[in-house]
């Protein structure tokens, strides 16, 4: 072999070793880009806050407006290929590692760690791109935020405990028992509070003030749609002192069997009075005022989620009402055959059937808008059924009354309740039929009444599964919460108990 | 990296540069190769004279010319398909014919060890199977991995669903992985085969995992489906890490290496196969008839002499014609030119309406010597598939065939009325007719592929006692996928969602480029030993991009995803390169009894956390056959074999990535709920196998006995995170499993008489996996629809494939969590038989799988969807028992069953007709022209109530392949060929 044929081939050899190193070897995330861990650019703030925003109503979706309803005993849902909205609401127990009995907790917690996230970084953008001011506004909805999806795993969870969410991610944080949780989010909300009254100051009314970031940040419409809540002090107003005032109502009244300290009640009623306002209330369209969240067909958008047709109403909902309660006609389609005869939509799971001839108006898929129908966050009827609610606990079924006549005759069509009841149990009773059919696919609030109140039994409800006749073991056991998921369990040791720290 | 490539430069430079010629005086030895018996030349056999590097290969007619030593010389005759011969040529004499015997039990092959080095299994020092073009090509079948089942010792071969084209998994030596790739790696001809699957969108539809964008429910092909079995010269299967070690971080789930054919020196053979057949549902679940008191009492209705429709007759038993057509024609010139080209035509009718698979291939495998020292062989293969898979398995909105079937009476009729399809009341409010779902739906999945390599051989340096070579390979391996959904708006579900009418339009285009170079130095010290020096790179990168776009509100006959009123889309791509180094050296001593093996492989990915770093695999093994053996025995030889390979991070898993997504035309970014790890690095899988391999009465018997423990470290887990840190999964190395198992096969041939030949192959395999540590805590894989149903749970201890189930233990609703049994088999077996009468040959391959369990959640679909728990199935007391058994103690454990079976996998009755009448039927020229009848799948015995205990809905994955949910049922096919050679 020449030297020259040789040699020649070493350097082929050579350059084909060097050629192989000549390539970058360093590939990056293609498909999104890392998460920043640092100052954020105004464009970036925007698009982290729309983000918190956007899980914010993505939680909201899946489930979370009506398994509240499915447990509280108002709506179905029957899928054929999906037994368990069925079964795990009412044959056996909810289970923690399903998307039903495990729900309604990991994304609410990734909203608050998306706030974290954001604020994080906020705290480490320089005052020349968001001034001081702005931040404080921007912590405000955020903290606000958090607390909202706080409040609604506490909702869902009760007893079995609400997780505190550490700043660092790889660690756990404390599981609180309800008086606990109810706490550290009114405590959340107040530091929101005081955050969005000094974003506020001056002369700023808008979210972000004037200034280079005013034209930078966008809200979702569904913060215009009913009021302008991209206004701070509309937004600390309604959203913040009205969830406020929810989260004081509830740590009032405790669980079915010990109650809170009654002094939430009045600084339930101080926050309603806030978020309410002044002005007399007595119009559906004063009662309608809140941020909305705004649900849109365009791609990668999110359509409404309670367009859907396998919801159904249970009978009992239709049959409570009030002779000419113009809720149960706004909201419930009756199923006929062409006859005109009821014609009842059946389910059977695991040989029990349910049967129902209503559905939800807004369920139907038939009608477009029910796609991009917003859905309120908190409405000025939500809170003033609230204040009604602290009334009562206080015992002033008068004033009470007049706040649930509010919303009874302009949103049912009611006549006012002349005579105030002069029980607790009576003026609940009246409470709840308010409630029931003002904030119906709302979220979970007739579930949490009904627990708090210990009305979700069959004293009070006829059970959709009969008892086992044989054993005479209680098939329908009303779920009173959703559970903590398994995951949750396992990285805690395998159970979990709800720490009580005094409060 | 500076430093390993000087070094490897001045390795070639130093190897180039000291070989030193030798001059000899030499002699010729010429002489002919032909078969014992037949008297036919062999052609191509290799002759090597002993103890040098002097070899030739036999021309046409079976003659060779060899350079020898002057002297004493052996020369090692052998060819695929024959037993060696081992010739002694005394000095003087010149000429010598030699006759080979045929292998039947294949007793001798070519394994692979290294890059570009092979070695005789003679000497091979790991257990590697070797599946000939005989063996795979027995009876007909539509995909590699379907002709492979029941027949490697070790390999779990399963398919997800009876749905045509593929989707299955080849496990080999258990679950080697729990979250990363679970896919061997397939090479053809050095091209590293991208075996991806593409969900084709139908998730867009069932909403199986809701939303838009396609999901693992949607029954995906894996596309090592698209190789054309019938080009295919041998598959050896590489099962462990020390084999599979020079493929690195792509070595653990074992390497399976095909080699496609090669004209050989000679006139052109040509081979035509045409083959005629059907398919046939092969299974039903049975449904239920009804009385008219029954209709009245379970479905209030008032039917006077209730029909008894077979639903899954009507919709699944076509058995419209299939047809495969194989043409090739090979051969090799004397200016040392060899060509091998193929076409096939195969074209599979489903057994429902619309569905289908199609697969038309050209190849083209052409080699030519440039002078004494170089040669190029450049292989290729052009094909397209089309498959039709229709719908089925999970979903959501009341359109799968089996969820319908489940709640509607048979006594209801499916069939068209006056020319149209009755809507069906049973399934409201969707209304789902299945047949006419099967008339109107189009699930066309279109896939080109090229696959073509080129590979550079050259001899640099050759004389009696050293050759020095180089080689160079460069492969590429393309797919395009276009795959569509067609749901058009007149179905009777598609108002459903609001928005009538549907269009999935989902683009994949897949590349796979390699580039590997080895310079291999072989001295041979006369016989006291061989050594063979290799040392090279690899270099590859693996690309996709997917696009998917739906459509919903599509107006009619539209089939253009920009006409639907509502349109999404999305987009998913990945992108690796990987580099890799490695030296190996193999010592042949003792007579060629000892071999001694030492490699290490040296690889980094731009998929691992530290993408510059380079991690280690080496191997060592040793074999050593007996030189002093009891009567009756061949050869006995003791093998043992450690080595290490790896597999890689999932893409991406070094990143928390950015989620965005929009908020009324505003664009909204938070952290991923997968948590990014950047200190994330390969698995490390340590292997240890040890063997025996003997030989019995003169070839008549052998047995192969393998014992392996296969250790992964740094095991890549997706750990549960605790929900409420905001976090859903993380990527870490966090834990170990071993592997322990068993693999043995005995092939004997107990008569071989004129005219009579039985050979048997018997294989066994079991492993046992346990979960031997973990940094984190335990935690519930999630394999499927939550642990209420089935589960898998990873816990210190455990096996990893243990399946848990979650029931309500009292009232207050607290949930115990219970065994269930094991996913992975206890054991399985494969039996081989063929019969050889005079021109009749009977062939059949059993494959037996014991335990493993099956999460049937199809027949929960059937159970206790009637007025007193009562179900729809044709086995009520079974209905009525899981029924029972799912309020009285045990859940949706009810629903989990042992998934034992024995399939006749492959049944082949063949005749050779005599001569006289072949030349008079096609031509003088013709001869071996056989008659075949073939049956694949033809019978399941089983006691698994569901469709088939092959099945997943979620198709190939590490541990959770249990799910059985309403799937495309399975199917058998019957074929007749005639197969002639000119």
């Amino acid at each position: 072999m020449t030297s020259f044929l040789r040699n020649g081939l070493a350097l082929l050899g050579g350059a084909l070793a060097l050629g192989a190193c000549k390539d970058n070897p360093i590939v990056g995330p293609i498909n999104s880009t890392a998460v920043t861990v640092g100052p954020l650019s105004t464009g970036a703030l925007q698009t982290a806050i729309t983000g918190v925003l956007q899980q914010s109503r993505a939680n909201a979706g899946l489930t979370y407006f009506y398994v509240g309803g499915v447990l509280g005993r108002d709506v179905y849902r029957f899928d054929p290929s999906e037994s368990r909205y069925i079964y795990e609401a009412f044959t056996t127990s909810v289970s923690n590692t399903s998307f039903f009995g495990g729900g309604q907790f990991a994304n609410e917690y990734t909203t608050i760690r998306a706030g974290a996230t954001l604020l994080a970084n906020l705290d480490k953008t320089a005052d020349s791109v968001v001034t001081t001011r702005q931040k404080q506004a921007i912590r405000g909805l955020v903290h606000t935020l958090q607390a909202l999806d706080y409040y609604r795993v506490e909702a869902y969870h009760d007893s079995l405990g609400t997780a505190l969410q550490p700043a660092d991610s790889s660690k756990v944080g404390a599981i609180v028992c309800a008086p606990a949780a109810l706490a550290y989010i009114s405590a959340l909300l107040d530091t929101a509070n005081t955050e969005l009254l000094a974003g506020a100051a001056g002369s700023a009314t808008q979210m972000f003030g004037r200034g280079p970031v005013d034209s930078a940040i966008v809200f979702p419409s569904g913060f215009r749609t009913n009021g302008d809540f991209t206004v701070i002090e509309n937004f600390r107003r309604v959203l913040n002192r009205g969830l406020k005032g929810k989260v004081e109502v509830y740590r009032a009244l405790g669980s079915a069997t010990t109650a809170g300290p009654s002094s939430s009640f009045s600084t339930a009623i101080t926050a309603l009075n806030e978020a309410i306002g002044p002005t007399p209330i007595a119009t559906q369209e004063q009662l309608n005022y809140g941020p909305y969240y705004q649900y849109s067909t365009a791609p990668g958008e999110l359509a409404n989620p309670l367009a859907d047709a396998n919801i159904f109403i249970n009978t009992g909902f239709v049959d409570s009402a009030q002779a000419g309660d113009r809720r149960v006609a706004n909201q419930v389609i009756t199923l006929r055959d062409t006859s005109g005869k009821l014609a009842p939509a059946s389910y059977t799971a695991r040989g029990f059937t349910y049967s129902t001839p209503y559905k939800p108006v807004v369920s139907s898929t038939g009608n477009p808008a029910n796609f991009v129908r917003p859905i309120p966050i908190i409405r000025i009827g939500e809170l003033v059924l609230l204040r009604a609610q602290a009334k009562i606990g206080l015992n002033q079924y008068a004033a009470a009354t007049a706040d649930l006549n509010i919303v009874r005759v302009a949103e049912g069509g009611l006549p006012a309740i002349t005579t105030p009841p002069t029980t607790q149990a009576a003026a609940i009773t009246a409470l709840l039929y308010e409630k029931r059919y003002s904030l119906f696919l709302q979220g979970p609030e007739r579930l949490v009444d009904l627990r708090t109140y210990g009305r979700l039994s069959s004293a009070f409800f006829k059970k959709e599964v009969s008892d086992d006749p044989k054993t005479g073991k209680e098939r329908d056991l009303f779920q009173k919460r959703l559970r903590i998921p398994q995951a949750e369990a396992d990285v805690r040791g395998g159970s979990i108990t709800p720490s009580c720290p005094a409060s | 990296v500076a430093k390993i490539r000087s070094l490897f430069t001045l390795a070639l430079f130093a190897v180039s540069a000291n070989v030193v010629g030798a001059q000899q005086t030499q002699r010729r030895i010429t002489g002919r190769v032909t078969a014992e018996g037949t008297g036919e030349p062999i052609v191509s056999a290799q002759v090597a004279v002993t103890g040098t590097s002097f070899a030739t290969t036999t021309g046409d007619d079976g003659s060779f010319a060899v350079t020898a030593p002057i002297g004493d010389a052996r020369l090692i005759v052998r060819r695929i398909g024959y037993t060696r011969r081992d010739v002694p040529v005394v000095a003087g004499t010149n000429e010598v014919n030699v006759q080979l015997v045929r292998d039947v039990l294949q007793l001798e092959t070519q394994v692979v060890t290294g890059a570009a080095t092979t070695v005789s299994s003679l000497n091979a020092a790991t257990s590697n199977t070797v599946i000939s073009a005989e063996q795979l090509t027995t009876a007909p079948a539509q995909t590699i991995d379907n002709a492979l089942q029941g027949k490697i010792p070790g390999a779990i071969i399963t398919q997800n669903s009876g749905a045509p084209g593929g989707g299955l998994q080849v496990q080999i030596r258990g679950v080697t992985s729990l979250n990363a790739s679970s896919s061997p790696l397939y090479v053809v001809d050095g091209v590293l085969i991208n075996n991806s699957a593409i969900n084709n969108g139908l998730n867009a539809l069932t909403q199986a995992s809701g939303g838009n964008a396609p999901s693992s429910q949607d029954q995906a092909v894996n596309r090592v489906a698209d190789i054309n079995p019938n080009d295919i010269e041998t598959i050896e299967v590489l099962k462990g890490a020390a084999a599979g070690a020079i493929y690195g971080s792509k070595g653990s789930n074992g390497v399976i290496v095909i080699t496609t054919k090669r004209g050989r020196a000679g006139k052109p053979q040509v081979n035509v196969t045409q083959r005629l057949g059907a398919f046939d549902l092969s299974n039903k679940l049975g449904l239920r008839c009804y009385s008219a008191a029954e209709a009245k009492t379970l479905f209030k209705e008032t039917v006077t002499n209730p029909a008894c429709n077979d639903f899954e007759e009507q919709l699944y038993g076509r058995h419209d014609l299939s047809y495969e057509t194989i043409a090739s024609v090979s051969g090799g010139t004397q200016t040392g030119t060899n060509y091998f080209f193929s076409g096939l035509v195969h074209n599979d009718a489903g057994i429902q309406q619309n569905t289908g698979y199609k697969k038309q291939s050209l190849r083209a495998n052409i080699g030519q010597q440039l002078g004494s020292r170089l040669s190029v062989q450049v292989n290729s293969e052009l094909l397209h598939s089309l498959t039709e898979r229709g719908i089925a398995g999970n979903d959501n909105g009341g359109f799968s065939p089996y969820t319908v079937f489940s709640v509607t009476p048979t006594y209801f009729d499916f069939k068209k009325q006056n020319g149209a399809f009755p809507s069906n009341p049973y399934i409201a409010p969707a209304l789902t007719n299945p047949l006419q779902t099967a008339d109107l739906v189009r699930t066309p999945e279109d896939v080109f592929r090229l696959i073509g390599s080129a590979t550079g051989r050259l001899s640099v340096y050759s004389s009696e006692r050293q050759t020095v070579d180089a080689t160079v390979t460069g492969g590429v391996d393309h797919y395009n996928l276009s795959s569509k959904l067609y749901s058009p708006r007149e179905l009777f579900y598609e108002p459903l969602d609001g928005y009538p009418g549907t269009i999935v339009d989902n683009q994949g285009n897949v590349s796979n480029v390699n580039l590997n170079g080895t310079l291999a130095h072989r001295y041979i010290a006369g016989t006291a030993f061989t050594a063979t020096s290799s040392a090279g790179f690899r270099q590859e990168r693996f690309q996709t991009q997917t696009l998917f776009n739906t459509g919903r509100n599509v107006p009619t006959q539209q089939t253009n995803v920009s006409t639907a009123v509502i349109q999404s889309n999305g987009e998913a791509q990945t992108l690796v390169k990987d580099l890799s180094y490695f030296v190996q050296e193999e010592f042949l001593t003792l007579g060629e009894r000892l071999l001694l093996t030492a490699a290490v492989n040296a690889e980094r990915s731009s998929v691992n956390g530290d993408q510059k770093k380079f991690y280690g695999y080496p191997k060592f093994s040793a074999s050593y056959r007996l030189p002093f053996l009891p009567t009756f025995t061949d050869n006995i030889k003791l093998r043992a074999a450690y080595g290490r390979a790896g597999n890689k991070p999932p893409f991406e898993s070094a990143y928390t990535l950015d989620v965005i997504s929009f908020n009324d035309n505003s664009i909204g970014s938070r952290p991923s709920r997968n948590l990014g790890n950047p200190n994330i690095k390969p698995e490390q899988t340590t292997e240890i196998e040890g063997g025996l391999d003997a030989a019995f009465f003169g070839g008549r018997a052998s047995l192969e006995a393998t014992q392996f423990r296969k250790q992964v470290d740094n095991l890549i887990l997706f750990p549960r995170l605790a929900p409420s840190t905001g976090f859903g999964f993380n990527t870490v190395n966090g834990g170990r499993l071993v592997n322990h198992g068993t693999e043995l096969g005995l092939t004997v041939q107990p008569f071989r008489v004129k005219n009579f030949d039985w050979v048997s192959r018997t294989t066994y395999a079991s492993v046992k996996g346990k979960v031997t540590h973990l940094d984190i805590p335990s935690y519930l894989y999630g394999i499927g629809f939550g642990a209420s149903y089935a589960d898998v749970r990873i816990k210190e201890g455990y096996s990893p494939t243990q399946v848990i189930a979650t029931a309500a233990a009292t009232t207050d609703g607290a949930l115990i969590e219970t065994k269930q049994g094991d996913a992975l088999p206890d054991f399985t077996m494969g039996f081989s038989n063929d019969f050889t009468v005079g021109p009749l040959r009977l062939a059949s391959t059993f494959d037996w799988r014991k335990g493993g369990v099956i999460n049937n959640l199809t027949n929960a679909y059937f159970d206790g969807i009637l007025p007193g728990g009562e179900g729809t199935l044709a086995d009520t007391a079974g209905s009525n028992y899981r029924n029972a058994n799912f309020f009285s103690r045990a859940g949706y454990a009810a629903y989990i069953e042992k998934g034992t079976f024995v399939k006749l996998r492959e049944l082949t009755l063949s005749y050779s007709l005599p001569k006289s009448l072949s030349s008079r039927m096609l031509s003088s020229r013709a001869n071996d022209v056989r008659l075949e009848l073939t049956g694949r799948n033809l019978y399941t015995w089983t006691k698994y109530t569901g469709l088939d205990p092959e099945v997943s809905n979620f198709s190939n994955q590490q541990v959770g392949r249990i799910v059985d949910v309403t799937p495309f049922p399975p199917s058998r096919s019957y074929f007749v060929s005639i197969n002639a050679n000119f």
